[in-house]
């Protein structure tokens, strides 16, 4: 059972999965390499349409986070906010109900980089319920073809 | 002739009289009980809620003590005077030693394991659970260091959105009297 999924920051959102957060990661030919030492960079909150049906997700950075997810660079899928978090959307409509969306997970969140400003970030995903996770899967399946 | 004036025992001198030997005493043995009283508000204007410092003393160098009346020797007194002083050290000298520490460290302290059951114990909490029902394993040290973490992003204004970690020290808060028990 996949326990991670890894966002991967290009042009294009891309969503995979990946068993363990290690500090290097090999994906699609690409070598990411943990920009933080830390695999809990911050609280995150599963952004819900409705009951199970995740849109996206927001990461809530601690203090010694903020600097890099500054570095990132801004995507069509993306919205930083005030508070130096970072909304990312799976699909085009992203709207959500805030107050299914506060999970402020606490499993474990990485920064990767790759090259000069090619980033992901990968998020456990232990705690979504069954549901959720067949609909994340079905998404995860459609977006890779 | 006979005497005009009436015989009257005003004073009850006449020991010619016989009185009623008075009942016994008879000792019984009661049952006291107390109850709690209800506090009506934090304001303790004559200064009379001395049980709230010497059960739950609020650290005497912080400026949380909204205590009216008692100046924080007093505070120090009425804890040194009660059994609360181990405690009360051993507590401020842990908050002490955190609040000095940087989120990266205080998420250091956290062990995997820790956190997974602190992780489980936050979704049950949010399914409905009783949140002094502490997934077994969970230690003090790890709700302390949590609660340092959460105080954090609440004074960088990271929770100001949800509320999320405000509500969570309040379940911490319960939750560490229950593993002192």
């Amino acid at each position: 059972m996949n326990e991670h999924i890894i966002l991967i920051l290009d042009n294009k959102l891309k969503i995979k999965y990946v068993d363990q957060l290690l500090p290097k990661l090999r994906i699609d030919h690409v070598d990411f390499v943990n920009e933080l030492e830390s695999d809990f960079i911050g609280f995150y909150d599963w952004l819900r349409e409705s009951a199970d049906v995740i849109k996206g997700v927001r990461l809530v950075p601690f203090d010694f986070a903020e600097e890099a997810l500054t570095q990132i660079p801004n995507r069509p899928y993306m919205q930083k906010l005030h508070d130096y978090g970072l909304e990312l959307y799976f699909t085009d409509e992203a709207n959500y109900i805030e107050q299914i969306s506060c999970d402020q997970d606490i499993g474990r969140t990485k920064l990767y980089k790759a090259g000069a400003s090619d980033y992901a970030i990968g998020f456990d995903i232990k705690n979504l319920s069954f549901d959720e996770l067949r609909l994340l899967d079905d998404l995860i399946t459609k977006e890779n073809g | 002739m006979d005497n005009p004036i009436r015989y009257i025992d005003e004073f009850g001198l006449d020991t010619g009289k016989v009185k009623p030997a008075p009942k016994p005493i008879v000792l019984k043995e009661v049952k006291v009980t107390a109850t709690k009283a209800k506090k009506k508000s934090d304001v303790d204007p004559v200064g009379t809620n001395l049980f709230h410092h010497a059960y739950k003393p609020a650290p005497w160098n912080h400026d949380d003590c909204h205590c009216p009346v008692l100046d924080q020797a007093m505070i120090l007194a009425v804890i040194i005077a009660t059994d609360g002083l181990g405690d009360f050290l051993e507590g401020a000298a842990a908050d002490e030693s955190l609040e000095g520490l940087t989120t990266e460290e205080l998420n250091a302290k956290i062990s995997d394991s820790q956190r997974d059951l602190l992780r489980d114990w936050f979704k049950d909490i949010k399914n409905g659970a009783d949140p002094e029902n502490v997934p077994e394993g969970l230690t003090k040290e790890t709700l302390k260091v949590y609660e340092q973490v959460a105080k954090n992003a609440i004074n960088a204004g990271k929770d100001a959105r949800l509320g999320v970690q405000a509500q969570r020290l309040k379940y911490i808060e319960k939750a560490i009297k229950v593993i002192k028990k």
